[in-house]
């Protein structure tokens, strides 16, 4: 029964998400091309955050609307790049009312436990075999045009898709400069991720933009320090965490992974979250805002700009990169290279041979 | 596995009752090398006087910053090397490689000397390691420590590492947890404060049932960590 439903669903949504009608919604639309990017300064960059509620979408010309108007209020603030919560790209499901459901009753049931590891990642299957493909051309599409049009970056978290290596998840960044956006994989699964059967991506990207090397580390990637300690190595003075509700961990609503990785790696650091009133999935404040080093923050809080939780808003702030060179704090930033050498030689190949172990020895049971 | 009563205290002032776990908010950064032996052997016959296991103050042994757990017998148990240094502090000292794990009656602990708090490397050594709860000596300069500054360190690592962290200094005394082990759901289970002394009891365990219900360093992607070694090596 379920099949049928989401089949139908599936019929119903391709004919709406049609990339071509999404262009002519967006050429109907009187977007302004911002001049922002024509005129950068190392010193002088201003990153905006959407906490964007989550709430069903009516059709595809409301949530394109509703995705410009986000756009708008952070170009007027004269925003570099807009960053979008994680997953915006299956927001369009929820204008198929079974097909939203179904995807909101299988992250429901993934986070409470209920139902076998097998059944919940066959119902992910259906859900990626018939929605992934026409709901990535659509959102690809969109956010690509609206980056073009009003010239700005927009980085956005990531949606599942199909790959040779497997079901990834995928976050987009979105330039007016280049034809095909760019994308990282999420590095880190999170438990409901693991049982629907999702890929990790093991290489970590990181983008040479006008505004500076900038990586993404979407929903779960953000709450391992070894992704922004291996991003900032590689350069990066921006990094993106697009989240998708209020608690990185559920459980510790305070926890925000985003702004303590941003003291402890000496960062400058954006998460933009949904928030919920209950509509699809249930109550949530979000937590969004651009955070910085604690002595690169006005009132030594380590956070720059921040929406207020439970509503929907546009944080923009500057941030100042190059000041992260001078940023000497002799706590967060002090020296010693032999504990790493250590772990990285010793500590974590004992460990994960252990975990491997620890993993086999199920199976010989069997 | 015992449950922690720990009592944060001035150096070497009677323990509130019922403390079996002493730390001392001791107000110097360290205790100089040539005062070093006097010290703990103080620290051990308070230990044993006391019957309570002591974490003392910060103290510099063969030019390295350290800090140690004496039980109640008045053995040391564990003497922990400063992994990370506070430059302007001890800028002459050398810093150590390893963090050690070692057995107690309350689980397995780990030992951080100083700024070794605010680097999640050297927590991670600990919780790879099989480390039940983190014991922190800090010190801080008057107008460095901040709110914000501590939920950086102590409060932050709780969090991320899903470990019980117990955090003394010269100025202030915190115990922090995963969030869903503490009362409040705050992630303290002993507030900031300079009112000592301060008692504070820790239930490791609790902490590990978050840990089961939310496995995050299970869950660590070994490729990507293998990938980028050279990138987490420095």
């Amino acid at each position: 029964m379920l099949s049928l439903k989401l089949l139908a669903a599936s019929y119903r949504l391709s004919s709406r998400l049609d990339p071509e009608k999404c262009e002519q919604i967006i050429s109907s639309l009187k977007i302004k091309r911002s001049g922002i990017l024509d005129y950068v300064y190392a010193n002088n960059v201003k990153l905006a955050a959407v906490q964007m509620r989550l709430a069903p979408c009516r059709d595809m010309r409301a949530f394109i609307e509703e995705c410009c108007h986000q756009i708008d209020s952070a170009v007027k603030s004269g925003a570099h790049l807009v960053l979008f919560p994680h997953l915006i790209g299956a927001l369009p499901l929820s204008i198929d009312k079974n097909a939203s459901a179904a995807a909101a009753q299988l992250i429901l049931d993934a986070e409470a436990g209920k139902g076998a590891p097998a059944a919940l990642k066959q119902r992910f299957g259906k859900l990626i075999e018939e929605f992934s493909d026409f709901l990535f051309d659509c959102f690809y599409n969109i956010f690509l045009l609206l980056a073009q049009k009003y010239n700005v970056y927009i980085a956005t978290g990531g949606l599942y898709l199909s790959t040779a290596d497997g079901v990834v998840c995928r976050s987009y960044l979105f330039s007016p400069d280049h034809p095909e956006a760019m994308f990282q994989d999420k590095l880190q699964l999170s438990r409901s991720e693991q049982l629907f059967g999702v890929s990790a991506g093991s290489e970590l990207q990181v983008f040479d933009l006008k505004i500076g090397k900038t990586a993404i580390l979407a929903g779960s990637d953000s709450l391992y320090y070894e992704c922004f300690k291996a991003a900032k190595s590689l350069g990066a003075d921006i990094i993106l965490c697009p989240a998708m509700g209020g608690e990185s961990i559920p459980g510790y609503p305070d926890y925000n992974p985003a702004l303590q990785h941003a003291q402890h790696f000496n960062l400058y650091t954006a998460r933009a979250s949904f928030c919920s009133a209950g509509e699809l999935l249930p109550e949530f404040p979000g937590q969004s805002g651009i955070y910085a080093p604690l002595m690169l923050s006005k009132d030594l809080d380590g956070i720059v700009a921040a929406a207020e939780p439970g509503r929907p808003a546009v944080t923009a702030a500057r941030i100042d990169p190059p000041k992260l060179a001078e940023n000497i704090d002799v706590y967060a930033l002090s020296v010693g290279t032999g504990l790493c050498e250590t772990l990285v030689n010793e500590t974590y190949p004992a460990f994960f041979k252990k975990r491997e172990a620890a993993a086999k020895k199920p199976e010989k049971k069997k | 596995m015992s449950k922690i009563s720990a009592c944060f205290c001035y150096s070497f002032i009677r323990p509130k009752q019922p403390a079996n776990f002493v730390l001392f908010c001791e107000q110097r950064p360290a205790i100089p090398e040539e005062e070093g032996a006097d010290y703990l052997k103080r620290c051990a016959r308070y230990a044993r006087h006391s019957k309570v296991y002591l974490v003392p103050g910060l103290f510099i042994l063969k030019n390295r910053l350290c800090a140690c757990l004496i039980s109640p017998q008045g053995k040391l148990l564990a003497v922990q090397q400063a992994a990370y240094l506070n430059l302007l502090q001890h800028p002459d000292l050398e810093s150590g490689d390893q963090i050690q794990v070692f057995d107690t009656e309350f689980g397995r602990l780990a030992l951080m000397v100083d700024v070794d708090l605010f680097h999640p490397e050297a927590v991670r050594c600990a919780a790879m390691q099989g480390a039940q709860a983190i014991i922190a000596t800090q010190y801080f300069e008057p107008y460095d420590l901040t709110l914000p500054r501590l939920r950086s360190g102590c409060w932050a690592m709780a969090q991320e590492h899903q470990l019980p962290i117990l955090m003394t200094s010269n100025q202030l005394c915190a115990v922090a947890a995963p969030a869903p082990a503490t009362e409040q759901k705050d992630g303290f289970l002993l507030a900031p404060t300079n009112a000592l002394p301060a008692l504070a009891t820790v239930y490791p365990h609790k902490s590990a049932k978050a840990r089961e219900q939310q496995p995050l360093l299970p869950a660590l992607n070994a490729e990507f960590c293998m990938r980028y070694a050279s990138q987490l090596g420095h």
